[in-house]
């Protein structure tokens, strides 16, 4: 589908957001700060959410929304979480979660209900978990047992967001007892239908990031309700869950790099301004290799979260193994990221109302990434049992994914719930496009550049051989919770690959056009770099060459306020004197 | 929870048995009081009166000025013990052992006498170094003492400095010549209770990302009038004095992390024998099996380089120019890794603030953050590291250690000597006596194996391979093209990796002066085996082995702490 | 020692100090001046320290580290450094 007025759309919400350095914005950053240190949502950031209609975003086309494709929905929230993440948590997260349920498996009266309800700018929870069982689907208490006619609820659940303001809950319960996948299921629960003396909310948890998101919790006791008010048919949360996780585990990680982009533009605006030893500490070699690392691993978890966010519309089994490895990677970059930054910042970092405080915010705000929502290890184990058959049937094979995956913006089929799948069946066309995109490097002009690309890219072909090996020889009883680290870690090798692949291709297919700036092949040296040492475990260093092309691009993209992000979208904000800042670097 | 510290704490300094059971409501060191504090941005009064009434004091005074400080390794351990249980009390109250320092080193009799006294009647005194906009460029400081016949007048603001409004006495490092350079700079120990209340204006609270109760504040002076034996130390003196006093309030901050390191692994361990998941208890998967092998390794790692270190102050003196800025650098980083590490086991519950354990885990490790930042941080430790690269590559070719040193440094069981500050040097003309002797260690172990003493070959594989990862390390020091300011990012890896040699080399001499003595934990050939593979892991990531140590070393650490009679929180 | 070999020496330390200082401030050993501050050069004072080390290995004497300090210039280091060898 085309989306066609989505530009018009997302420069219009960045431009309500406005310049969030300006002192005078009333949803700048003091704002901001203001309502993280009272824990509460700000308040003008929602108001400001409402009139945009965030909501339609979440809500597909045919009830009366805007949602059309991930790709686009991911950079729609990710300008919200670029300006406060807990504004976009709290206002849309749990809605997005919960309404992805809805869609995939609700029957029509069921989602013009809730489509409704959100139009309105009401709001959804989506009450998964227990505290006491993690992730662990299969062992909730929560009951949602028929009682000839009725469904009668029992039971608590803890930390979800939102349950105190949505109107409806969507509950993951037991509809039945005893062991296995087909004992619960999801519950639409529209709050208007209970009654008062039925329903309690436990007390708010709180938390050390996020901090304005209402996390709560909610008790039943003997609640009736239609038994009508099951989504999909009974037994089927299991089955609904992991394929709404698809685009789950897929958006979020999306929307979180814009913590990164914010963290590493307050990190240069420090860096500019801060003089140490006699010199603007953007001048210092270390700072500017933290600047173009962190720069690189926010490119780098973009072309990953695309990819596997256009994959979802052409790829849906696949993506039954995408997802989960986007939600591993994506953590495990981001977070150490924001720390190298933080190390930068130093002593500017650790305090809550100074120039730059808006970063330890984004420091605890990052947090959840890890665990929140699907925690990395229940990821790493959806990933590992699909691995022996996709080895044995499907890499190194030059079975490959359709360009028009890579194609930034390009025209994407409509999302279909549907095709969403628990498995793979055996395919894995990323990897096969990891072949044929280094068969496609390996075809042009032999430069030095393009050396160095088609040697990094067999780094991970190497790796590949060696994962096959090893995923081929798995036995079933290695596929288990009590898997030994190093199997668990095929999880991690197959997730780097997998990015290293879309890295590559997002590089061929995009370079050619300028509005991403993406032709100077600076960027994919060095994001291949830095995958390969997620892999071998080492610190190789970005080339002075490439780190200079980088920095410079960085800081072009800075002075011009546009995002770090593949895009290269064009931000409120003033652009930076280009000549006064020049003068402050002196020779670069 | 059994008890950590292998350094056993005399009777009258046994201060774990002071503090008593924390898990009880009205323990003052409980952590919903703890984390009350926290919440609140209020500072933890009631655990530093416990400290007061157990005599911490005494133990910022050395034992020449009237008070208990005989042993660094000893203070060490017990802002270790007060850090495990909250970082924000350690800081708060141990800010007056940095504020004394400088006096100790370069004040008169006359002065170190008093401020004895008065430290160990209560008084809270900090310690003012840096300024707005410098950060840790003291040459760039401003502040200013100017000589007049009534006696100094000063001018200027301190900011960002601990204690700064609780403090009733503050040491200031003050511009006294700005045509001297470095010579230009000198102490003063100022007595705000002997100044007017238009003398000084305190600074309003910074509030902080972590240790949220502590008083970080700051203090500007007007005009303010001192007399001339506020003066610490020789006129231009004190940039040197300040930079020997950071040797050793660097080396110091271990304890704070060490601490901060046990309660992170205590909150984990803790939790994954109660709880289950997948129908299992989180401790039987061999995924959570090997996080807590692989951090109680990291644990043990900074714990021998701080026990080093801490002992080096007495035996090494003349080193701890290098010594203490491979500990600032390496214990806090460490810690901050293996606290990320476990924080993932425990999920929600490392964000939310009021669920387990009354959110220890999140606030902890919010405080923690600060030691790798304060005080002189990673980079700038690193910095001084690579300033001496190319000395400290000349002194490894050469072969020569202090031998004596050395020894009293690794035979724990040994008395330390008293420290004679003037051993102290702003640049380790010996080099490092710790890593250069690492060839003779391995000597060593070679002639246990050949006389059959030591039956574990391993251990020598590894030792060797250490020698060779350092002998390369070496080279790569000699051939670094040093620079004042612009330094590479290369170079700061070197750092990291002197570091984990240094780590090594101590290790390795740790069990060769222990193994005799069967009840310290630096005895034991496994953990030997456990953290050189653990940093030669680190040190070349081809290097293979087989990971089957961890659980055998989990094992140990798992039976070492239920049999632990001491229990802690 | 005669006074024309102590001014050789004196020379020769000259010399070897200036092309010192030119490594580590990255500069032409022309344009160190013997008489201007060393940290007009970028030489600071913390840096600095690290030179003491390379002076007591070539001339197998040891000095306080702070000399430098105290004898900012080239100049007034070179002559202390001689007296001190002598």
């Amino acid at each position: 589908m085309r989306d066609e007025n989505y530009n018009i759309r997302i420069n219009n919400l960045e431009k309500m957001f406005g310049d969030p350095w300006d002192k005078q914005n009333p949803i700048g950053i003091s704002a901001i700060l203001k309502a993280d240190e009272k824990q509460e949502m700000l308040e003008s950031g929602e108001k400001l959410l409402d009139e945009y209609g965030l909501n339609a975003e979440l809500i597909p086309v045919n009830y009366g929304g805007r949602l059309t494709r991930v790709d686009h929905l991911i950079q729609i929230m990710r300008s919200v979480y670029r300006h406060d993440p807990c504004l976009g948590l709290g206002y849309g997260g749990s809605s997005f979660i919960a309404s992805c349920n809805i869609w995939a498996t609700g029957t029509e009266e069921q989602c013009q209900e809730v489509a409704q309800l959100m139009l309105k700018n009401r709001k959804l929870a989506c009450s998964y978990y227990e505290l006491s069982h993690g992730n662990d689907l299969t062992s909730i208490e929560f009951e949602a047992m028929t009682n000839g006619e009725k469904l009668i609820l029992n039971g608590s659940k803890q930390i979800t967001s939102n349950i105190q303001r949505a109107d409806i809950i969507v509950i993951y319960a037991r509809t039945d007892k005893g062991q296995g996948s087909r004992k619960h299921s999801l519950i639409l629960v529209n709050k208007s239908g209970i009654p008062v003396d039925k329903m309690k909310y436990l007390p708010r948890f709180p938390s050390v990031g996020m901090r304005g998101v209402q996390l709560g919790g909610v008790e039943f006791k003997d609640c009736p309700l239609p038994v009508d008010r099951i989504l999909g048919t009974e037994g089927s949360a299991l089955e609904t869950a992991i394929r709404s996780f698809q685009i789950t585990r897929t958006a979020l990680p999306g929307m979180f790099i814009g913590i990164l982009d914010t963290g590493l533009r307050t990190l240069i605006r420090y860096a500019y301004k801060r003089n140490l030893y006699n010199k603007a500490v953007i001048q210092l070699p270390q700072v500017r290799t933290s600047m173009v690392d962190a720069f690189t691993d926010l490119l780098i978890c973009d072309c990953f979260s695309t990819v596997v966010a256009r994959s979802i519309h052409l790829l849906p089994r696949e993506t039954s193994v995408y997802a989960p490895a986007i939600k591993y990677m994506v953590p495990k970059i981001l977070i150490p990221a924001m720390n190298k930054l933080s190390s930068v910042l130093g002593a500017q970092f650790y305090l809550r109302n100074g120039e730059y405080s808006i970063f330890q915010k984004l420091l605890r705000d990052l947090k959840p990434i890890g665990f929140g929502h699907v925690a990395r290890v229940a990821c790493q184990m959806t990933i590992l049992p699909q691995l022996p058959r996709l080895a044995r049937q499907s890499w190194l094979t030059d079975d490959e994914a359709p360009d028009q995956i890579f194609e930034l913006d390009g025209y994407l089929p409509p999302l279909s719930y549907k095709n969403l799948s628990i498995d793979a069946g055996g395919r894995d066309r990323l990897m096969g496009s990891l072949i044929t995109g280094q068969h496609k490097v390996s075809l042009y002009p032999t430069d030095n550049l393009h050396q160095e690309i088609l040697r990094l890219i067999n780094i991970f072909i190497t790796e590949l051989k060696d994962l096959k090996r090893e995923c081929c020889d798995l036995k079933p009883s290695d596929l288990t919770v009590m898997a030994s680290p190093e199997i668990y870690d095929l999880s991690n090798r197959y997730a780097t690959i997998i990015a290293a692949s879309s890295c590559v291709n997002i590089w061929i297919n995009n370079k050619q056009t300028d509005s991403f700036q993406l032709g100077n092949p600076a960027w994919i040296i060095a994001a291949l770099i830095r995958l390969s040492n997620h892999i071998n475990n080492q610190s190789e260093v970005i080339p002075e060459h490439i780190e200079s092309q980088l920095f410079n691009q960085l800081l072009d993209r800075y002075n011009h306020a546009k995002s770090f992000d593949l895009m290269n979208r064009k931000l409120p904000g003033e652009s930076q004197s280009l000549t006064k800042m020049n003068e402050k670097l002196g020779s670069l | 929870m059994g008890t950590y510290s292998y350094y056993k704490q005399t009777e009258d300094a046994d201060l774990d048995k002071f503090i008593g059971n924390v898990n009880l409501q009205d323990n003052a060191f409980s952590s919903s009081l703890s984390a009350t504090y926290d919440k609140q941005d209020m500072f933890p009064e009631a655990p530093c009166s416990v400290l007061n009434e157990f005599g911490m004091n005494r133990f910022y005074v050395p034992v020449q000025y009237g008070g208990s400080l005989s042993s660094y390794e000893q203070l060490i351990d017990l802002w270790r013990t007060i850090s495990r249980h909250d970082l924000t009390v350690a800081i708060g109250h141990g800010k007056t052992s940095l504020g004394g320092i400088c006096t100790w080193l370069a004040g008169s009799p006359e002065q170190a006498n008093t401020l004895g006294k008065n430290i160990i009647n209560g008084d809270v005194v900090s310690w003012g170094l840096t300024e707005r906009y410098h950060g840790s460029d003291l040459l760039a400081n401003e502040f200013e003492a100017r000589e007049t016949p009534q006696g100094w007048v000063i001018n200027g603001e301190k900011w960002l400095i601990n204690n700064a409004t609780r403090g009733d006495m503050i040491c200031v490092l003050a511009l006294t010549d700005p045509q001297l350079g470095a010579r230009g700079y000198s102490l003063f120990l100022i007595d705000k209770r002997k100044l007017s209340s238009t003398d000084y204006r305190l600074l309003p609270k910074e509030h902080t990302y972590g240790i949220r109760g502590a008083d970080i504040s700051g203090i500007e002076f007007q005009n303010a009038v001192i007399s001339s034996d506020t003066m610490v130390g020789e006129r231009g003196a004190g940039l040197e004095i300040v930079l020997k006093a950071l040797q050793l309030t660097r080396t110091s901050c271990v304890g704070l992390s060490l601490g901060a390191a046990d309660h992170a692994f205590n909150l984990v361990f803790d939790f994954v024998k109660q709880h289950r998941m997948y129908d299992r208890y989180l401790i039987e998967l061999p995924m959570v099996r090997r996080t807590l092998a692989e951090t109680y390794v990291k644990l043990m790692i900074a714990e021998l380089v701080s026990v080093v270190s801490s002992r080096s102050i007495h035996a090494l003196t003349g080193e701890m120019s290098v010594i203490s800025a491979i500990a600032k650098a390496f214990v806090p980083t460490m810690v901050d890794e293996l606290i990320a590490q476990l924080g993932d086991q425990l999920g929600s519950r490392a964000f939310l603030t009021e669920e387990y354990k009354h959110g220890m885990f999140q606030k902890l490790e919010r405080d923690h953050r600060l030691i790798a930042i304060f005080d002189g941080s990673t980079v700038v430790n690193r910095n001084a590291l690579i300033n001496q690269f190319h000395l400290l590559a000349r002194s490894y070719k050469k072969g020569n250690y202090d031998k004596d040193g050395l020894a009293q440094t690794m035979n724990l069981n040994d008395e330390l000597n008293k420290i004679n500050p003037e051993k102290l040097q702003l640049v380790s003309i010996s080099g490092c006596s710790i890593l250069q002797s690492l060839p003779q260690a391995v000597e060593q172990l070679r002639t246990l194996i050949i006389n059959k003493k030591l039956t574990e070959t391993r251990l020598l594989a590894l030792a060797e391979t250490l020698l060779e990862e350092t002998n390369a390390l070496i080279e790569k020091l000699s051939a670094c093209v040093l620079s004042a300011r612009e330094v590479p990012q290369s170079h700061f890896e070197l750092a990291a990796q002197y570091e984990l040699c240094f780590a090594g080399a101590a290790c390795i001499q740790l069990w060769l002066h222990n193994s005799d003595n069967s009840s310290g934990r630096f005895s034991q050939a496994l953990w030997m085996e456990v953290c050189l593979t653990h940093l030669l892991k680190r040190l070349n990531s081809e290097f293979k082995f087989d990971t089957s140590i961890y659980e055998k070393f989990l094992t140990s650490i798992i039976s070492e702490k239920f049999n632990s009679q001491v229990s802690m929180s | 020692m005669t006074d024309i070999k102590q001014e050789k020496n004196q020379e020769n330390l000259n010399t070897w100090l200036t092309e010192r200082v030119s490594t580590y401030v990255k500069r032409k050993p022309e344009e160190i001046k013997m008489d201007v501050p060393l940290s007009e050069y970028g030489l600071d004072s913390v840096y600095a320290l690290t030179i003491s080390g390379d002076i007591e290995d070539y001339l197998g004497i040891s000095i306080e580290p702070t000399v430098m300090w105290d004898f900012p210039t080239i100049e007034k280091l070179s002559k202390v450094l001689v007296e001190a060898a002598n």
